[in-house]
């Protein structure tokens, strides 16, 4: 037990002192940042160059309508968290109405378009109307928001003539045309959570994203480690004062302090920089509030994963010679990891089919999987203490699997081993 | 009571046999040297002794008893390449292996601070092994081997990339340990570097022992029937097979093992005939020449 901490406290110490995990603590929040935050942030910005847009139709009234909505739309200013956002964009777009709809004026706003006077125009003359087929002509046919937020514009306005015709006042026709927003609720425990659809997946994808590149991190670097003790023989004198299993133990251990560091400083930052407010920036409404129950399992699936693989890469350095070597098995540590990210959208939609249920109690797959299912919705407590316990066995077994390797593994370095021969130091030492 | 006692041991890689029913005892408070060419099975011996591997037959003793891990807290062991952590301070790393001994920690510090002062290397105690020299590297692994004060020391080739100064250094330092009644095992092929300082050995070949025994009993057998000679011009008695058993022409002097019953005399008076004699003289034969011999034998 001793030598084990001894064994821990070192890989931990020279792991944390390293480069790369100090590039890793930073790098890894900032891509996340950067993957789900600053693609939002560019598309409103896109929108928010000035727009230059003409309405060509020979019904005023429904020119002013839809330039009314253009500039006003209701579903956004019902929206208080993006409200900031759209006031500024509106500013910036410019909707002009042209009653002249004859083809010599089509002509002119086509050049007009040509020569960047305007960025595009509605063409809507009567026949169009009549059949609600218009057309909007602009450099760039493909800006879907634009062409999006228009048709809404134009629907809403024919609306608003159609009930006008039909003798309703203004304010029965805004209330008639009152957004609809449909929130999607958690029920949990027989109480309604706010934890909705957006949050479960945003969530899943952070623990994927967060596990998927630490374990590459951490389990190839134990690999590493493994790899350096057995090619500069400090294994000879490791072994000479401690036993093969005190000195993975201590390996898979201490590695996975630093994984639990790791978490530990991202949990700080993100409480003090208010994780809150950074994700509202997005655009979307996430309630990144998941409950201090589902807090303590993502670290318990986070600490245990993290544990599993790097037995499994401590496994992998036993095994092999070089860094070459170790590179043409590297599948072996990704291949689980890579099925748990298939089956994630499956297991997201249906929580509780067999599929899910088997999955989530494969220990490789666990940590991935049996979170999710606790994220979206709780599964029966056998089941999640069935995982915890078939994943702490797996991990126990790994350790003894791999320090029979190791053993065996350092006394035949030179020679690639074959699988065969694996098996045969698995049941040899 | 013999420190070690190895008796009929066997280890077989697949179907390589690196040991062959090797018996071996190590007297306490010897210097034993365990020698042979590379590959002859040395390591995979040592190995055995210190429980990284188990023999697939036989049996290891230790300080008199079937070997225990707890055995492993008064043996030192020097790996024949470095064993250190590239990455890690001298005096972390020399902490840790001092812990892995049983030593508390600030007793382990101490230790090492005290014999990097003996080894004069005080000015690397903060630096990390890939920062050092090969023959810095080697001491603090001598360090390392010596942290908890073992009473058994095993050194695989001790000597190996080091000058001839701190060569003598480490050996002084050996020595002295021997004359507390420490027992160490030399294990080297280089046999000129320990010939002078073993009491017994063992010669190895491919995982057998060819020959073992009291040093002086062995030369004492051999007897003083080497011969070298310096000098100057025609060298064709050399294949003069009456007299001339084999020989190892060094350049500036030739090393001739005499033929059975062959005079020396008759020796020096051809050669004296051609050339001119500058040195004629009788010698023990190296160990060397009598791994070269005894190998020659057993090959044939």
């Amino acid at each position: 037990m001793h030598n084990t901490f001894l064994f821990a406290r070192r890989e931990y110490l020279e792991t944390v002192r390293k480069k790369s995990f100090l590039v890793m603590t930073i790098l890894l929040p900032a891509l996340m940042f950067g993957f789900t935050i600053v693609p939002s942030m560019l598309a409103s910005r896109k929108s928010g160059e000035p727009q230059h847009i003409v309405i060509a139709t020979a019904d005023a009234q429904f020119g002013a309508n839809v330039r009314e909505h253009m500039m006003n739309p209701p579903s956004e200013a019902a929206n208080p968290a993006t409200q900031s956002n759209n006031v500024t964009t509106k500013d910036n777009l410019d909707v002009q109405v042209d009653t002249n709809v004859t083809p010599e004026e089509e002509a002119a706003l086509t050049a007009k378009v040509d020569s960047h006077q305007i960025d595009g125009y509605l063409w809507a003359p009567p026949d169009a109307l009549a059949s609600r087929k218009l057309s909007y002509r602009s450099r760039s046919a493909s800006d879907f928001s634009a062409i999006g937020d228009l048709t809404s514009a134009v629907h809403d306005a024919i609306l608003r003539e159609s009930f006008r015709k039909h003798g309703a006042t203004p304010e029965e026709i805004s209330a008639a045309l009152e957004p609809v927003d449909v929130d999607t609720l958690k029920v949990e425990k027989g109480k309604v959570t706010d934890s909705g659809g957006a949050a479960i997946f945003f969530t899943a994808l952070l623990l994927m994203i967060l596990l998927y590149t630490t374990i590459i991190m951490y389990g190839m670097s134990v690999m590493r480690s493994v790899l350096e003790e057995k090619n500069s023989r400090i294994f000879e004198v490791l072994l000479s004062a401690a036993t093969a299993k005190e000195l993975m133990a201590g390996k898979i251990l201490g590695s996975g302090a630093v994984g639990l560091t790791q978490i530990a400083i991202w949990t700080v930052a993100a409480a003090t920089l208010g994780a809150g407010s950074m994700i509202s920036m997005g655009g979307e409404k996430f309630h990144l509030n998941l409950g201090v129950s589902n807090m303590i399992f993502f670290g318990i699936f986070f600490i245990l994963g993290f544990l599993l693989y790097a037995a499994l890469g401590a496994a992998l350095g036993s095994a092999v010679n070089s860094e070459q070597e170790a590179q043409q098995f590297q599948f072996v540590i990704l291949m689980p990891l890579i099925v748990s990210v298939i089956f994630m959208m499956p297991v997201i939609q249906q929580p509780h089919s067999t599929l899910s249920v088997v999955l989530s109690l494969i220990p490789f797959c666990t940590p991935l999987l049996m979170y999710i299912r606790i994220v979206v919705e709780t599964p029966p407590m056998w089941q999640i203490a069935l995982s915890i316990v078939l994943l702490v066995g797996t991990i126990y077994a790994m350790l003894a699997l791999c320090s029979r390797i190791y053993r065996v593994g350092i006394l035949m370095y030179g020679k690639r081993p074959t699988l065969p021969e694996i098996m045969k130091w698995i049941k040899y030492a | 009571m013999p420190t070690v006692e190895l008796h009929q041991v066997r280890k077989t890689y697949d179907k390589f046999v690196a040991v062959n029913d090797l018996s071996l005892s190590i007297e306490q408070g010897s210097i034993f040297g365990l020698l042979g060419p590379n590959g002859a099975g040395k390591t995979s011996t040592i190995r055995m002794m210190i429980g990284i591997t188990v023999p697939d037959s036989g049996q290891v003793r230790m300080f008199g008893e079937p070997f225990r891990r707890q055995h492993l807290k008064r043996i030192g062991y020097l790996p024949e390449t470095s064993g250190l952590y590239k990455k890690m301070k001298i005096n972390e790393q020399l902490v840790l292996f001092g812990q892995l001994h049983g030593l508390s920690a600030a007793e382990s510090l101490r230790r090492a601070q005290q014999w990097c002062e003996r080894l004069e290397i005080v000015g690397s105690f903060e630096k990390k092994t890939e920062e050092l020299s090969k023959g810095m590297q080697q001491k603090i692994q001598f360090i390392a081997t010596l942290m908890h004060d073992p009473d058994f020391l095993i050194m695989d080739e001790p000597f190996a990339g080091l000058d001839p100064v701190n060569a003598s250094l480490l050996k002084d330092v050996l020595l002295d340990l021997n004359k507390q009644g420490r027992t160490i095992l030399f294990s080297t092929h280089r046999m000129d570097q320990v010939e002078k300082l073993c009491d017994s050995i063992c010669l190895i070949n491919r995982g057998q022992a060819v020959l073992q025994g009291k040093l002086k009993d062995i030369k004492s057998r051999y007897g003083k029937n080497n011969v070298q000679i310096e000098y100057e011009g025609q060298d064709d008695f050399l294949r003069e097979n009456r007299l001339v058993q084999s020989f190892n022409n060094y350049g500036n002097y030739v090393e001739v093992r005499m033929a059975p019953g062959a005079d020396t005399q008759s020796l020096l008076r051809m050669v004296a005939e051609r050339s001119r004699v500058n040195k004629f003289e009788l010698m023990e034969p190296s160990l060397e020449d009598i791994f070269i011999d005894v190998v020659g034998k057993t090959d044939a």
